[in-house]
């Protein structure tokens, strides 16, 4: 039996396992509501079926690991996202790059939580594992791979044969036992760290909101509609966290690596996760309103249960391939849209009833409210925050509207807004001021009692200081910035969220710290938005092309100028910096930093021979002629950054990538200079990828003696000498006695250096051979056309080409580091909350 | 009613109205005749409209032009759409990586003069996400082939 049999046996028994738990705890369920009863039958039962489950759940991982790690090829999975080159901790990567890899990943997490809640949840189990093991079921027939007839198949295994796949290709007639040598490969954009991490993190982050979204639903089925919030407070805690730190790492991604330029691009895929996030932190406030005044419970209810749903929604979306041209980056589309739909279905009907059922069990809201009320302020906020997910959430559905019209018979032509990022980000800041003054406000009256009476009390040291604050900070950010007035609002709004918040912060700093996560998650936001208003409201294009837009000027005047040409090795000024390009660059294994892409010569398979030392501040980690590898995918374009002063002092060099794979085509990533007030971020939007041959002009010849001066192109030459060779051997070719072979000595001044240029002429068994050199820093060739004993003239033919260069793109991102300090404030507010509310929950018998 | 729901209530509605104020902006799908008669008629909004590259028999896309020395923010391609009307797409930043490999594009603009101006060019590159599966293969095919064509020998 091979792995691949052995793992399509786990997937079926995982598959099978889950179905049973489901039913096994729904029976122990009804014993629990029932008339009581021995439990221990089904429950043990149960508790079996679910062991099995996860134990299957982990062999299906170990075999497709396997089956990656040992590049077995002959499965479809290894050779679609692995290679052999791949190191081994982006097979991890390749593991969850496909649909079913990721499918599994979530359903290892789900299966992980599961056993932590038999461990520990006490009487939740039954209910909470029912839906667990529900949710197991329909997951796994995701990956179940059984086809039916030749249209009808449930699931895709990630075990099929390559063979299976594309059996029609003529090697298998010859060959039907053929396995290929090499896999297609990872996409290089995953190659990256991030990506190693970021997809468990995300996922890990949907299995937990199932968490709280269980002991919801177990609570209403069995009647216990009150008690579910203390134990699912503290995982729709965790859930936020992590989900928040998955997202934010790959917005952080992005920006490392994607060439849009920024860290959030409000595509789908992205609205996907935002949105879940997003109504979780506004279940997670009606809970807290729960827990304080035994409000908002039927709000609860809801909020929790539909960021559960929007998970699956957002699943649906992204991996049912219904975004087609909206997205640039969903999922393969594996014809699993009905599988999904009824997954999303099931849930939503059967949560939808269950609260409908138990609506009136209920406790309701108290009818009156007052303005004084924190459970006002709180649903204000719970209000903002749904509407502004609302809005992403009906944008970002444009796709399925029109699938939805033609499923009726009408024509749907919606497409996504066409400026995603000024569409949604109009939209959101206005949300976000709106969600910034009402939390501030918000803090006031959760923490005091306030009454007409003491109003101005409580607000008035706050309101002081933000006011002080304005007067302060308002004249001096507005002389670096122009303010519109709706990006002052956002400012505003943000000093009000960190003066206010940081007065509850300092009254719970010293004595009960434990109460300062709301006040730091506040002002995370708050700096998060700031980060984010000034790295893109204030963004400053560096490479603004001053020249040559002859033709854009006559198409319209508001053209984009954001690129600008640079040819190698000619300083030219761009903003506050004057830019090199100092021509294409590889990263050798084992040398630090990079090495010039032409001074080796390629072999296959990552290899290279080195024409010249590989040295690093004088010492030497190979030598010419040394066989090195190196990452042939890569190519990083030096582009040195100096002063505006006539020295051009250097500043920094930076090293923007462009990946080129057989299978993705080219692909950009930017380099990053960080500073602690602002980052300058630099990307290759062209390069000449060295696919059309370099044309060089007609020869044109120049008789001179040693001496004399000559001029090629633009550049002033001196021959310094003539050298007779006495060596056996040059540039490759053998020299006996009877050969000659001499060398020029050419000067040539370039803009920066003076080049030292050796063109050779041969004589080998009485045939002429000429060894021209070429000068790629100055698009120059020499070639040393013949020697005349009798005048003693030596004639050189100059050839010159169009100088190499690149175009680019070079933007300012200000004060982006509060993006990256806010994230963590939030997470840290948090984290203290977690523990406040575990702590909470574990006091009384259940957690 | 009383104050604090009247409050809550306009806080629904202004949210309600932000999100509705939204929809009558969407941006659709168009042709080029759709798109000179919206020229035409002044009206100012962003369309997208699909489109086949137009290749010659080797696959090379015709009639592009980008010259980066004279300007490096100027990129024309003519491109047929769905109607097989054709226009002339002019662009204003440099020529996307991959443009070569692709088919269809999506481009998001309007109409000025004779000229598609595109703020934004989708491609739909056979090799990329949705559709990788079918370029990997034909690659493969091509090895396959060659290895093939070896065994023979």
């Amino acid at each position: 039996m091979n792995v691949g049999n052995v793992g399509h046996f786990f997937v079926i028994i995982s598959f099978v396992s889950s179905i049973l738990a489901g039913i096994g705890y729904f029976f122990n369920t009804q014993q629990l509501i029932g008339p009581s009863k021995d439990q221990a039958n089904w429950r043990t039962f149960s508790r079996i079926a679910f062991g099995i489950h996860a134990i299957a759940v982990l062999g299906v991982v170990i075999s497709l690991y396997y089956i990656i790690r040992n590049h077995r090829y002959e499965y479809h999975y290894a050779w679609d996202h692995s290679s052999n080159i791949l190191p081994v901790y982006y097979m991890i990567s390749c593991f969850w790059e496909g649909q079913e890899g990721s499918f599994l990943l979530w359903i290892f997490w789900h299966a992980l939580l599961g056993l932590f809640i038999i461990r520990y949840a006490k009487n939740w189990e039954a209910p909470v594992m029912s839906i667990f093991s529900a949710v197991q079921a329909f997951l796994c027939s995701m990956i179940l791979g059984v086809l039916f007839t030749d249209t009808f198949k449930i699931g895709s295994s990630p075990f099929v044969l390559l063979k299976d796949v594309l059996g029609d290709l003529p090697i298998y007639k010859m060959n039907p036992n053929y396995v290929p040598s090499d896999g297609t490969g990872l996409n290089p954009l995953l190659q990256n760290y991030w990506m190693v991490i970021h997809p468990p993190t995300l996922f890990l982050g949907f299995a937990l909101t199932l968490v709280p979204f269980s002991f919801c639903i177990s609570g209403l089925y069995t009647f216990k509609t009150k008690e579910w919030v203390k134990p699912a407070l503290p995982w729709a805690l965790i859930a936020a966290l992590v989900l928040g730190i998955g997202i934010m790492m790959g917005a952080y991604w992005a920006y490392e690596t994607l060439n849009f330029g920024g860290y959030w691009n409000w595509d789908p895929v992205e609205n996907a996760v935002y949105v879940p996030w997003i109504m979780l932190v506004a279940a997670i406030h009606t809970m807290i309103i729960y827990k304080s005044s035994e409000t908002a419970l039927r709000l609860s209810s809801i909020l929790v249960v539909l960021s559960f749903i929007l998970v699956l929604y957002s699943t649906f979306l992204t991996r049912s391939g219904i975004l087609g041209e909206a997205s640039v980056h969903s999922f393969t589309d594996l014809g699993l849209s009905g599988q999904l739909l009824l997954y999303l279905g099931f849930f939503l009907v059967v949560s939808a009833v269950i609260i409908a059922v138990r609506w009136k069990s209920i406790p309701a809201t108290k009818s009156e409210l007052e303005i004084y009320d924190k459970e006002f302020w709180l649903f204000i906020g719970v209000a903002v925050l749904t509407l502004m997910l609302l809005q992403v959430l009906v944008d970002t559905s444009r796709p399925v509207y029109n699938a939805v019209a033609k499923g009726l018979g009408f024509v749907g032509n919606a497409a996504p807004p066409s400026d995603a990022v000024g569409y949604y980000g109009l939209r959101q800041m206005i949300f976000s001021i709106l969600v910034l003054i009402v939390s501030a406000t918000a803090q006031f009256f959760y923490w005091n009692k306030v009454e007409k009476t003491n109003l101005m009390k409580v607000f008035y040291y706050p309101l002081l200081v933000t006011g002080l604050l304005i007067i302060i900070v308002l004249p001096i950010i507005s002389s670096f910035h122009k303010f519109k007035p709706l990006y002052l609002t956002l400012v505003l709004a943000c000093l009000y969220a960190i003066v206010s918040n940081g007065f509850v912060l300092s009254r719970f700093m010293s004595k009960s710290f434990k109460f300062t996560g709301g006040s730091v998650s506040h002002i995370g936001i708050a700096f998060m938005l700031l980060g984010i208003l000034y790295s893109a409201g204030f963004s400053k294009v560096v490479s603004l092309n001053t020249t040559g837009m002859l033709i854009s000027k006559q198409m319209s005047d508001q053209m984009n100028q954001e690129n600008s040409i640079l040819y190698r090795n000619t300083p030219t000024r761009m903003a506050d910096y004057t830019l090199t390009f100092r021509g294409p660059r590889i990263e050798i294994k084992g040398l630090p930093g990079y090495f010039s892409k032409e001074k080796i010569q390629a072999l296959k398979a990552n290899k290279a021979i080195l024409l010249d030392d590989a040295k690093v501040d004088n010492k030497v980690f190979f030598k010419k002629g040394d066989t090195v590898t190196y990452f042939a995918e890569n190519t990083y374009f030096q582009i040195d950054y100096s002063d505006t002063t006539k020295a051009r002092k250097y500043l920094f060099s930076l090293y923007p990538r462009i990946q080129s794979n057989d299978n993705m085509g080219n692909i950009a990533s930017p380099d990053i200079r960080r500073d602690l007030g602002k980052d300058l971020y630099t990307h290759i939007t062209y390069a000449d990828d060295g696919s059309e041959a370099k044309k060089w002009s007609d020869m044109e010849e120049q008789q001179v003696s040693v001496g004399d001066t000559l001029f090629l192109n633009d550049y002033v030459a001196k021959l310094n000498g003539i050298q007779k060779l006495n060596v056996s051997e040059i540039h490759g070719i053998p020299l006996t006695a009877n050969d000659i072979a001499v060398q020029a000595d050419l000067e040539i001044l370039g803009a920066d250096k003076v080049y030292h240029v050796h063109p050779t002429y041969i004589i080998k068994d009485m045939q002429v051979g000429r060894v021209p050199e070429v000068i790629v820093d100055l698009g120059l060739r020499v070639v040393f056309m013949a020697i005349d004993p009798a005048s003693g003239k030596f004639t050189f033919g100059i050839q010159s080409t169009q100088k190499d260069f690149i175009v680019m793109k070079a933007a300012e991102k200000p004060m982006i580091n509060l993006l990256w300090i806010g994230t963590g404030l939030v997470c840290a507010g948090l984290l203290v909350a977690l523990i406040r509310r575990w702590k909470e929950a574990r006091i009384k018998e259940t957690l | 009613m009383k104050l604090p729901q009247i409050i809550l209530l306009v806080a629904i509605a202004i949210g309600i109205g932000i999100i509705v104020s939204v929809s009558f902006d969407v941006s659709t799908y168009r042709t080029f005749k759709e798109a000179k008669e919206m020229a035409l008629n002044n009206d100012k909004s962003e369309i997208h409209v699909v489109g086949s590259l137009i290749k010659d028999e080797h696959g090379h896309i015709q009639g592009m032009y980008y010259e980066p020395r004279i300007d490096p923010n100027y990129f024309s391609f003519p491109l047929k759409d769905s109607l097989n009307n054709e226009m002339t797409v002019v662009y204003s930043s440099p020529k996307p990586a991959d443009f070569d490999r692709s088919d269809k594009v999506v481009v998001i603009g309007k109409v000025k003069g004779d000229k598609f101006v595109a703020s934004k060019i989708l491609l739909k590159c056979p090799s990329k996400y949705n559709d990788k599966e079918i370029e990997k293969t034909s690659y493969k095919e091509d090895e396959l082939l060659e290895q093939t064509l070896a065994l023979k020998q």
